[in-house]
């Protein structure tokens, strides 16, 4: 029996995929910064006049109200993972096909399901709530079922003689040849596929690169083409777009809650659990926020989880709006019953990251911090305190000379010193708001004490550090 | 209280690390009154004429040091001072020699460069490492024992106390002296974050980011006497002026060292020129030259030898002779080539019996300058010229002079957004929607319109660097085509830095620096039209058996046959009234005569028009408004012009007569003007313009009228000499359009690119004076253009040369292979050896129509590998490619491989399948009512967008029966962004408006864009603004 294949292409997939909330009535487009075009929009956006290929000038120009969102290939390729587990449940050879398609193979499903109608059934059924837009085709081989529904035909059928008609008719625009073949073909008057194919491959090949015989024979199915089929992931990564900007915890959990259902669903269908995740919060110019949640017994039950995650949240401040989300879950292992209480008896040794986790659900994330130097020439923003283990950015080649400690808050100085070393004047942070203008010095009090001081441009003086 | 100067100081010459201009440096020093100030950039002096030249113009009582800074290897940074002129020769050479060792904008200096270094005082900054600190002290103690010192900087930086110690040391131990100085970057210490942007912009990153790798504090700025006092002993302070007053050097000692060879050994360069004018003379002028030209010939000789420009023309007339004789055709234009001794020179061809009520003004002694002259030469054959002087005085005393490109608005906004962070998609969205042409709202506004608050921290800080950057060098480029000659090797007078063009030099000074400094240039212009006419000359020779060159055509005095062709705006393919803004003039302005022409270029470009001056001259000219003067001084000016200033020479003596300006001011007016949109320097002349004039008697409104008239006029003003030179070319390409037609468009086809139009409209227009236009065809095509005669009618044939894809190198080969009787069949060319993509390119331009099926065909069958071989050739090969091109194919593939199409037009195709609306042709639109609706449609060939004060476009619309003049203003233009920019077939609804001198416009209301009717049309409309 001839091989047949169904393939699927979403033409809005970042943008049908964002969480918006329900702030459905919102025109959204999705704008590709280095074509300066719009590449994707909803409907309401269509309704308001903004059209592919706009430019964002024009566009926001038409609506006030319009949301724009940059083009990233990488949040449609992580969709395209999300969509083949769904299917994966209902058909077995999945393609991904980068940033927006994938392809099934379906011949051998075919006898599972008693026929082509029924299948195409299931399959529909089983990507419907997830809402996307998408155009399909069948054909007799990847790259024409591929060609077809790029080109919407949206029929699906195993009548090899409609397959070829409609192959005949698509534009040679629309394939996939490199833009030079295409223009070549132009130059001669070859519009459509159907016109390339009615000239012999012998008299093709000694004009063309092997590159064109090949891809014709490969949308004809005269040649094989090696595709490499989908493997469910060990791991369970999800990421999730929003459509806007979060400022405050609470606002947080129902799309948390969105993924945890999913990594449920993910952890029953392998009869996994899992007692760590990691929740990574997207912030718009900063790096992101990590937040490490372990229980104490491994789960795989969202509503455990949904707990655990609020109560760790309510600790948990945002100097920063969230623009997306990710779930990351640690280590799974299967669901066995749990034989140990983690207080009773010798504890599992625990990994320094568990450990961190497991103190900070239990002491709040400010209870544990490690020093790191930054690159900034503003004392009290030259060491800070960052997420605990984390690498500093900058390497430290200190020749200053610079105090041991240095306080939290400068002091006025109230005793009488002798100035020994300095001025050394410092004049920054003028970029950021936070504007220093002092002359440091070294000085040493009649206790013997050697001080870290500093004058303000008001004469003002006063003491920042001590040296031991 | 001791004085000071200072020796080590860097201005935005050192690019991106300076952060004043060389002019702020100086008069910040002059103001906290340091006795002597350095400018020592990075391996440059590219920045010390515009500190001379503050401090000449400003009188500032300080005294100007030239010198340089250098690291070697990382290893050893010192200043090098000129004392003499010989150190500033050696300074020159070192930097040259540095320069040529590296890539375009870097250096490497060599301890050869030190060690021979004889004159230079060197001020060493000390690394602070003790042992290579011991080392170098001795290398150099070695080397320059006399002239040698160490240079102490006080930054307050951490543990200074400890390197002034070292310092100390190192004095006390090798002997070496230590004077004060300041490492200064910027004039004052609010420039801090402007430093830190530009240090950013150099690091390719964020102020933020750069963290402790910019400037922890603002001391290297020029710090008042009174802190210095406290921050260096005093011995070192007086050794800074101790230094000084060995630097006796002034830029004022360059003197212009003339090329010895031009005048031979027994002459003097006045007699050797005279002896050239008269020779010329007796040539010009068969008759014998009349008295008056006679006189003005001893006037200009007198004044030449005064000025000591002799050999100036001197080298001009070199240059120009080697064209002669190389048959390159030239022209020279500018203020001083106006004159009877160039015209007897052969360097003009702007005979003076017809043109002398010129001459008067162009040799102007008050302004003190060096004579300007520039020489067009054919654009074709300018190389030979240039290749020319290369080889008569060698690389090493010949250079170009160099362009600064500074940052403009666009770049400004970029790379301060950059580096204060702020997101691209961000500024790209400021770049694109703020128009510079708003007179109404300056960028500040604009940019507070869209989204960013003027109010908050960050919004201040951008628009003020912004604005603080506008206008900073960001690099040398070579100028077009300024070329400094001297006697000795030029780099005894300038550095000498590497270009990006291959085997191209450029001194480290523009022409504005050579003028300052009394150096001349000689400028080496290429003119598309000159290489036009030439060929168009060469045509006349071969076929009409006539001789001319532009003075036979000029001498013929004013035909009134070609002005009344010039008045209907027949003028597409003529030098400069050819584009829309001027055809729609003509007929207002209707010339008759050369001046009127010489008024007519000068007055249709954007100064003019913004400054407001085009209506009044109109109105006066004819007659509707009387022509008045508020003094005789203001009518000796303007008179010829109707009372209104039109030339760029009027408003500078303007400026002289009615305001008082000396000699001197009107030339910073000038260089102000011309410099307007970088610096906007110009306001500070309304003050002293208008008091100037309101103390004269001068009416209020009548002096603020004139000041607004020079603000639009800015740097577009047009001098009255270039226009004078432009109209000798206009009227002689309407002579040869008007006479020899045919000729005329294939001399112009055959020096494409050039001018305002493309190939495809010159043909149109030439097919609308009815000449028959016959395509390429593979047996009579030559690779130029040519001309056909069948039975007394003279037509054009298309060369090969317009076929997209061919070179000329190819087509050459077929043609030599060219049997008489022509090729018979497409075999016959596969066999010539010529690849295939070239064969290919000629099927698709339908040149085998007479030996093959049809174009697809023919492509399809040179597209084959195999006949090639000779055992395939006699083998019959069944086809399967059966198809044929539609009437819309053909068209297509006409512009794709041509550019136009001969047989059909894409609005007649298109209205002939039924898909365009209702429309009115061009050739219908003189039975449209003035002020009525009508709806047009065209393909657009052409936007110009004339910098007008209310941001108009003129768009050019052709639809095979004549072209159409569409006015979209700026609201419409706005509104419809995308049709209007990027529509190559456009349906236009408006109004049609038809002056009183019958030129008509469409005032634009609805643009549609219908370009996708006519998928892959491949016509590119021209853009000019």
């Amino acid at each position: 029996m001839r091989t047949l294949w169904l393939y699927l292409h979403f033409p809005a997939l970042q943008l049908d995929s964002i969480y918006s909330g329900d702030t459905s009535s919102q025109p959204i487009a999705i704008y590709h910064p280095a074509q300066s075009q719009i590449v994707q929009i909803n409907k309401q956006a269509s309704t308001v006049g903004i059209q592919l290929g706009m430019g964002l000038a024009t566009a926001s120009s038409l609506s006030s109200e319009l949301m724009v969102v940059p083009y990233h290939a990488e949040t449609e390729e992580k969709q395209l993972y999300y969509l083949a587990n769904i299917l994966y449940k209902v058909t077995s050879d999945i393609c991904i096909y980068p940033p927006n398609g994938l392809l099934l193979r379906i011949h051998n499903m075919l006898e599972l399901y008693g026929g082509l109608a029924p299948y195409w059934q299931t399959i529909r059924q089983a990507i419907q709530p997830a809402l996307y837009q998408y155009s399909y085709a069948t054909g007799v081989s990847p790259l024409s079922a591929r060609l077809l529904a790029r080109n919407q035909w949206n029929c699906v059928t195993d009548q090899t003689t409609q397959i070829k008609q409609a192959l005949n008719n698509c534009h040679i625009d629309s394939t996939e040849l490199e833009p030079k073949i295409k223009q070549k073909l132009g130059r001669v008057g070859i519009k459509t596929l159907g016109a390339l194919l009615s000239v012999s491959l012998k008299d093709l090949a000694k004009r063309f690169d092997i590159e064109l015989v090949t891809y014709l024979g490969r949308v004809n199915g005269e040649l094989l083409h090696h595709s490499e089929f989908f493997r469910p992931p060990e791991h369970f990564s999800q990421y999730l777009e929003l459509l806007y900007e979060i400022e405050s915890t609470d606002k947080l959990m129902p799309p948390i809650n969105r993924i945890l259902a999913d990594m449920s669903q993910f952890l029953k269908a392998r009869d996994s659990v899992t007692d760590n995740i990691e929740i990574i919060l997207h912030q718009r110019d900063s790096l992101p926020l990590t937040i490490r949640i372990a229980s104490a017994q491994a789960e795989y039950k969202a509503h455990v989880w949904t707990s655990l995650v609020q109560l760790k949240l309510e600790n948990t401040e945002l100097t920063a709006p969230i623009s997306g989300l990710t779930i990351n879950t640690g280590k799974i292992v299967s669901a066995q019953p749990d034989k140990t209480d983690m207080f009773e008896g010798t504890q599992s040794s625990l990994s320094p990251l568990q450990l961190i986790g497991l103190l900070q659900a239990k002491l709040g994330e400010q209870a544990l911090v490690s020093p790191c130097i930054a690159d900034d020439a503003r004392p009290e923003y030259a060491s800070q305190y960052g997420a605990p283990l984390a690498e500093a950015s900058v390497n430290a080649t200190f020749n200053r000379q610079r105090p041991l400690m240095l306080l939290p808050q400068a002091r006025p100085l109230t005793e009488k010193v002798e100035v020994v070393y300095g001025p050394e004047r410092i004049h920054s942070g003028w970029w950021d708001g936070n504007p220093i203008c002092r002359d440091y010095f070294i000085g040493r009090n009649h206790k013997g004490q050697w001080l870290w001081l500093y004058r303000t441009t008001q004469q003002h003086w006063f003491v920042h550090g001590l040296f031991s | 209280m001791t004085g000071y100067a200072e020796l080590y100081c860097q201005s935005n010459f050192s690019f991106l690390e300076g952060a004043s201009h060389p002019q702020e440096l100086v008069q910040q020093a002059a103001f906290l009154q340091y006795s002597a100030i350095a400018i020592t950039d990075e391996c440059s002096v590219a920045g010390v004429v515009r500190a001379y030249r503050a401090i000449k113009e400003q009188q500032l009582p300080i005294q100007l040091i030239v010198g340089s800074v250098f690291t070697l290897n990382n290893l050893l940074r010192v200043v090098l001072l000129c004392p003499n002129r010989e150190g500033y020769g050696e300074l020159c050479r070192i930097i040259t020699n540095a320069r040529r060792r590296a890539s375009k904008g870097e250096y490497q200096l060599d301890e050869w460069d030190l060690r021979t270094c004889r004159h230079c005082i060197i001020l060493w900054l000390p690394s602070g490492q003790k042992q290579q600190d011991d080392i170098w002290a001795t290398w150099l103690k070695k080397h320059a024992e006399q002239r040698l010192w160490i240079g102490c900087q006080r930054h307050l930086i951490n543990d200074e106390a400890a390197y002034i110690t070292h310092l100390e040391y190192l004095s006390a131990h090798h002997h070496i002296p230590i004077t004060a100085c300041g490492g200064v970057v910027m004039h004052t210490p609010d420039r801090l974050p402007l430093q830190h942007v530009v240090s950013a912009i150099k690091a390719r990153t964020t102020v933020a980011k750069l963290g402790n790798n910019k400037l922890s504090n603002h001391e290297r700025y020029l710090r008042p006497l009174s802190k210095l006092v406290h921050l260096y002993k005093a011995e070192w302070l007086e050794n800074s002026i101790h230094i000084a007053s060995q630097c006796r050097f002034s830029l004022s000692e360059l003197q212009y060292e003339y090329p010895a060879e031009l005048v031979p050994n027994h002459l003097t360069p006045q007699q050797h020129l005279r002896n050239l004018v008269v020779a010329g003379a007796a040539h010009r002028f068969p008759n014998g030259v009349p008295e008056s030209i006679q006189a003005i010939i001893e006037k200009e000789l007198a004044l030449i030898a005064e000025q000591k420009y002799e050999y100036f023309f001197l080298t001009i007339h070199d240059i120009v002779q080697f064209a002669q004789a190389q048959k390159i055709l030239y022209q020279g234009r500018g203020s001083a080539a106006n004159s009877v001794v160039c015209y007897c020179l052969y360097i003009t061809s702007v005979d003076p019996t017809q043109i002398n009520v010129l001459f008067e003004r162009f040799i102007s002694k008050e302004r003190n300058e060096p004579p300007d002259i520039d020489v067009d030469f054919e654009h074709e054959r300018r190389e030979e010229v240039i290749q020319y002087i290369y080889r008569k005085y060698g690389r090493e005393r010949t250079a170009l002079a160099a362009t600064v490109s500074s940052y403009r608005f666009k770049s400004a906004v970029r790379e301060v957004g950059k580096a204060l962070g702020i997101n691209e998609t961000q500024l790209d969205f400021y770049i694109k929607n703020v128009n510079r042409r708003d007179k109404g709202l300056n960028w500040q506004a604009q940019i507070a319109e869209l989204g960013l608050d003027p109010r908050s921290q960050m919004g201040e800080q951008f628009v003020s660097l912004v604005h603080m950057l506008m206008g900073f060098p960001r690099h040398l480029s070579q100028h077009v085509g300024g070329f400094v000659i001297s006697a000795g090797p030029l780099y005894h007078l300038v550095p000498i830095e590497n270009a990006a063009m291959e085997a191209r030099t450029v001194i480290q000074w523009d022409k504005d620096d050579l003028e300052t400094l009394g150096l001349l240039k000689v400028d080496v212009l290429a003119l598309g039209m000159l290489t036009a006419i030439r060929k168009t000359f060469a045509l006349l020779e071969k076929h009409y058996q006539r001789t001319l060159t532009i003075a036979d055509i000029t001498r013929m005095g004013d035909d009134p046959n070609v002005y009344r062709m010039i008045q209907r705006a027949d003028t597409v393919g003529v030098f400069q009234i050819e584009s829309r803004a001027q055809m729609s003039m003509l007929p207002r302005l209707k010339p008759a005569c050369y001046y009127d022409l010489v008024i007519q270029i000068a007055i249709v470009r954007p100064g003019p028009i913004q400054g407001d001056m085009v209506h009044p001259f109109l109105r006066r000219r004819d007659k509707k408004e009387p022509v008045t003067y508020p003094s005789n001084e203001v009518k000796g000016v303007l008179s010829r012009t109707m009372g209104v200033p039109i030339f760029q020479e009027q408003v500078i003596q303007l400026a002289m007569v009615a305001a008082g300006f000396s000699g001197g001011e009107a030339d910073q007016l000038r260089r102000a003007m011309a410099s307007w949109k970088k610096d906007g320097q110009l306001m500070q002349f309304q003050h002293k313009l208008i008091s100037g004039m309101l103390e004269r008697g001068y009416e209020k409104e009548y002096a603020e009228r004139i000041f607004h008239q020079i603000c639009g006029f800015g740097e577009y003003g047009f001098p009255e000499s270039h226009s004078a030179s432009f109209a000798v070319l206009a009227y002689v390409s309407s002579w040869l359009k008007h006479y020899y037609p045919e000729a005329f468009y294939v001399g112009l086809l055959n020096s494409w690119p050039m001018g305002f139009y493309a190939p495809a409209q010159l043909i149109d227009d030439a097919k609308r004076h009815n000449i028959n236009v016959k395509p390429v065809c593979i047996n009579h095509s030559a690779y130029d253009h040519t001309l056909e005669f069948d039975d007394n009618k003279t037509a054009i044939r298309l060369g090969m040369r317009i076929v997209k894809g061919l070179s000329e190198h190819s087509a050459k080969q077929i043609i030599e292979a060219r049997p008489i009787t022509g090729f018979t069949s497409l075999t016959q060319l596969k066999q010539l050896k010529i690849k295939h993509d070239q064969l290919e390119a000629l099927a698709s331009a339908n040149a085998f129509q007479h030996i093959a099926k049809n174009r697809f065909q023919s492509r399809w069958q040179l597209m084959e590998n195999e006949t090639e071989l000779p055992l395939f050739q006699n083998m019959p090969q069944p086809s399967t490619f059966l198809l044929s091109p539609s009437q819309e194919d053909n068209l297509i593939e006409d512009y794709a491989s041509t550019g136009l199409s001969l047989t059909s037009h894409p609005i007649t195709l298109l209205e002939r399948n039924n898909t365009l609306p209702h429309f009115t042709r061009a050739d219908q639109l003189h039975t449209i009512r003035h002020k009525s609706v009508v709806v047009v449609i065209g393909v657009v060939i052409g936007r110009q967008a004339p910098g007008t004060a209310a941001g108009v476009t003129f768009m050019t619309l052709d639809d095979g029966t004549g072209n159409i003049n569409v006015v979209v203003w700026k609201a419409t233009a706005r509104a419809q962004k995308k049709s209007f920019l990027k529509s190559k077939i456009i349906k236009v609804s408006g109004i049609l408006e038809r002056g009183d001198s019958g030129v008509t416009h469409i005032i634009a209301g609805k643009l549609t864009d219908l370009t996708h009717l006519m998928k892959h049309l491949n016509t590119k409309p021209r853009h000019f603004h």
